[in-house]
C-alpha cells in the first residue's frame, strides 16, 4: 500500500486476513465493549452473560481509569507527573508496577515499562485512533531504556518513586493482567466457563459445554491458523497495527530498550501460549524483540510455545505448538 | 586470780572497749596517703567492712548491678530511639501521602479486582503454574478443523 493513501488514524498495513464471523459455542453468548484502547470480547454461559459482563466491564473500566497514559487524570498520569517524588499509590497501580518490574527483571530489561518518553519522541503521543499518519521528526536523539532499575518501591506502604524525568507506560502487561484478573473475578462469582479477549490477548476458563477446547484463530501475515486451546492464554505482539510515519521512517510501537527505537527483528508477529495472559503478553513482546533465533531460544528456556511469523510471511513454531492440521488459508 | 563478773552469764571476762587495729590503720592512712591511695585502700577495706555488716553491698556486687543497669539503660535507649524513629517515619510517610497521593487513590478497589503482589512466581515471572497438561497451558485435539470462537492478533 502506498504511503500517500494512508488514512489518518488507521494503520499503514491493514489486515491481509479478513476475519470471518466467529462461532459461538452452544449454550454460550458473546458480548463486547470498548476499554483500554481496544475491544474487549467475552464468551460466557448464556445464564451468566449479564452478570459476567457487568463484572468484566467494571473491572476494565477501573483499570483504564487507573492505568491509562492517555487520560490526564488517571492515577498513572499523575504518578508520571510526580516523577522524582515518593508517591503512595493504589493497590491496583502498585500491583501492576510490581509485576512490571518483576517482568523487567525476568527478561533482563527487554520488557521495559519506562519507555514512554521514547514512544512520545517517536511520535506516539496520542491514542492510536487520534494519531496523525505522519508525525514530525524528533529533534533530540532517542535514548535507550533501562531506567526501570532506578524505580524505588516499598511494598509495605505502596510507595513508588520514579527517577526524575521518567514516565511509565505499561504496554500490554496491564491488558494481560486485566484479562487474568477478569477471569479470576468470574471464577470467584461462580462462573467457571469463560473466555476474555482484550484486543487479541486472551485467556480461558474451563471449556464450553459439550466441547473439549476453545478453537482460537491466530492471524499471521498471509494466512491464519485455528489453534485448539484447552487451558491457558494467548497473546500476539507484532507490527501489523500501531504503525505510523515519522519523517521518512516507518515507526511502530514495539520499542527495543537497547536502542530506544522500534525493533528491527525481521518479524511480523509472535504469538505465545502461556498459563497466564500477562506471561504470554510479555513473552510475545520479548520474543519479537529478540528475533526468530534468540526469541525461539527464549521461549524454549521458559517452556512456552509460540508461533513466529516473519516479514516475508514464512513462519515457524516453538515448543508444543500444534501442527498444520488446523491451518486455515487466509 | 581472775575475778568473775556476776553479771556475765557465760563467765567471760569483760574487757574494756579498744578500737580495732584496722580502724586505727584506717585513721592513720587517711592522714598520710593521697586521695588516690586512699581510694585504692577503700577498695580493699570495704569488703571487710561489708562482712562486718551483712546489709551493705560489696564493691564487686555493686559493679555488677551498675553494669546490669547500664545494659538495661542502653537497651532502653535503643528501644526508645527505635520507637521515636518509627513515629517520625510514619509521620513523614503520612505527610508524603497527603502531599503527593493522587486523587484517584481515594477510590477503594474491590480486593478481587486487584492482583496480588506476593505471587509465588515472583522469582520466575514465566513460571508455569501447576495445571492440566504441559506447563500451565494446554492444547486440545487438532485433528479436525473447528470454526474459531475467538482471535489472537496484533492489537
Amino acid at each position: 500500500m502506498a504511503l500517500e493513501t494512508v488514512i489518518p488514524g488507521s494503520h499503514l498495513y491493514p489486515d491481509l486476513v479478513f476475519p470471518e464471523p466467529l462461532h459461538v459455542p452452544l449454550g454460550m453468548a458473546r458480548s463486547q465493549f470498548r476499554a483500554m484502547g481496544t475491544t474487549i470480547s467475552l464468551l460466557l454461559p448464556v445464564e451468566h452473560l449479564r452478570h459476567g459482563e457487568e463484572i468484566v466491564r467494571t473491572l476494565f473500566g477501573d483499570w483504564e481509569q487507573t492505568l491509562s497514559r492517555f487520560l490526564p487524570e488517571s492515577e498513572l498520569s499523575q504518578l508520571n507527573r510526580l516523577s522524582g517524588k515518593p508517591v503512595i499509590v493504589s493497590e491496583l497501580l502498585f500491583a501492576v508496577m510490581y509485576r512490571a518490574l518483576v517482568a523487567a527483571q525476568a527478561t533482563d530489561g527487554l520488557y521495559d515499562p519506562t519507555l514512554l518518553n521514547q514512544l512520545v519522541q517517536l511520535g506516539y503521543d496520542h491514542t492510536f485512533e487520534e494519531l496523525p499518519a505522519i508525525q514530525p521528526v524528533t529533534e533530540h536523539p532517542v535514548s535507550p531504556g533501562g531506567r526501570w532499575r532506578n524505580i524505588h518501591i516499598e511494598q509495605a506502604v505502596r510507595l513508588v518513586k520514579l527517577p526524575p524525568g521518567i514516565s511509565i507506560e505499561f504496554g500490554g502487561i496491564a491488558k494481560g493482567m486485566a484479562v487474568d484478573a477478569a477471569l479470576e473475578c468470574l471464577r470467584q462469582e461462580g462462573i467457571h466457563t469463560a473466555l476474555v479477549n482484550a484486543g487479541g490477548d486472551l485467556a480461558v476458563l474451563g471449556v464450553p459445554p459439550r466441547e473439549k477446547q476453545w478453537p482460537i484463530e491466530v492471524q499471521g501475515k498471509t494466512r491464519s491458523w485455528v489453534i485448539p486451546l484447552h487451558h491457558g492464554a494467548f497473546a500476539t505482539s507484532g507490527v501489523a497495527r500501531r504503525r505510523w510515519r515519522q519523517g521518512t521512517h516507518i515507526r511502530h510501537h514495539l520499542i527495543d530498550p537497547r536502542t530506544g527505537l522500534p525493533a528491527q527483528s525481521g518479524l511480523w508477529s509472535v504469538t505465545v501460549a502461556a498459563a497466564r495472559c500477562e506471561q504470554a503478553e510479555v513473552a510475545a513482546k520479548v520474543a519479537f524483540l529478540l528475533g526468530m533465533e534468540q526469541g525461539s531460544e527464549f521461549l524454549r528456556h521458559h517452556f512456552l510455545a509460540g508461533l513466529f511469523v516473519q516479514e516475508d510471511g514464512t513462519w515457524a513454531t516453538v515448543g508444543l505448538w500444534p501442527g498444520e492440521a488446523m491451518l486455515k488459508e487466509g | 586470780m581472775s575475778s568473775l563478773n556476776a553479771n556475765d552469764p557465760y563467765g567471760q571476762t569483760v574487757l574494756p572497749y579498744q578500737p580495732s587495729i584496722l580502724s586505727q590503720q584506717k585513721k592513720g592512712a587517711s592522714l598520710r596517703t593521697t586521695p588516690r591511695a586512699d581510694s585504692s585502700q577503700d577498695r580493699s577495706v570495704r569488703p571487710s567492712q561489708a562482712s562486718a555488716s551483712p546489709l551493705r553491698m560489696s564493691k564487686a556486687e555493686a559493679l555488677i548491678v551498675v553494669n546490669r543497669c547500664k545494659r538495661w539503660l542502653i537497651a532502653g535507649a535503643l528501644v526508645a530511639f527505635g520507637m521515636l524513629s518509627a513515629l517520625v517515619a510514619g509521620h513523614v510517610v503520612g505527610a508524603t501521602s497527603n502531599q503527593t497521593k493522587p486523587a484517584s487513590n481515594n477510590q477503594t478497589k474491590p480486593a478481587s479486582n486487584t492482583p496480588t503482589t506476593s505471587s509465588s512466581s515472583d522469582g520466575n515471572f514465566f513460571q508455569q503454574q501447576q495445571g492440566e497438561g504441559y506447563g500451565g497451558y494446554g492444547f486440545g485435539n487438532s485433528n479436525s478443523w473447528q470454526p474459531p470462537v475467538s482471535r489472537s492478533r496484533v492489537s
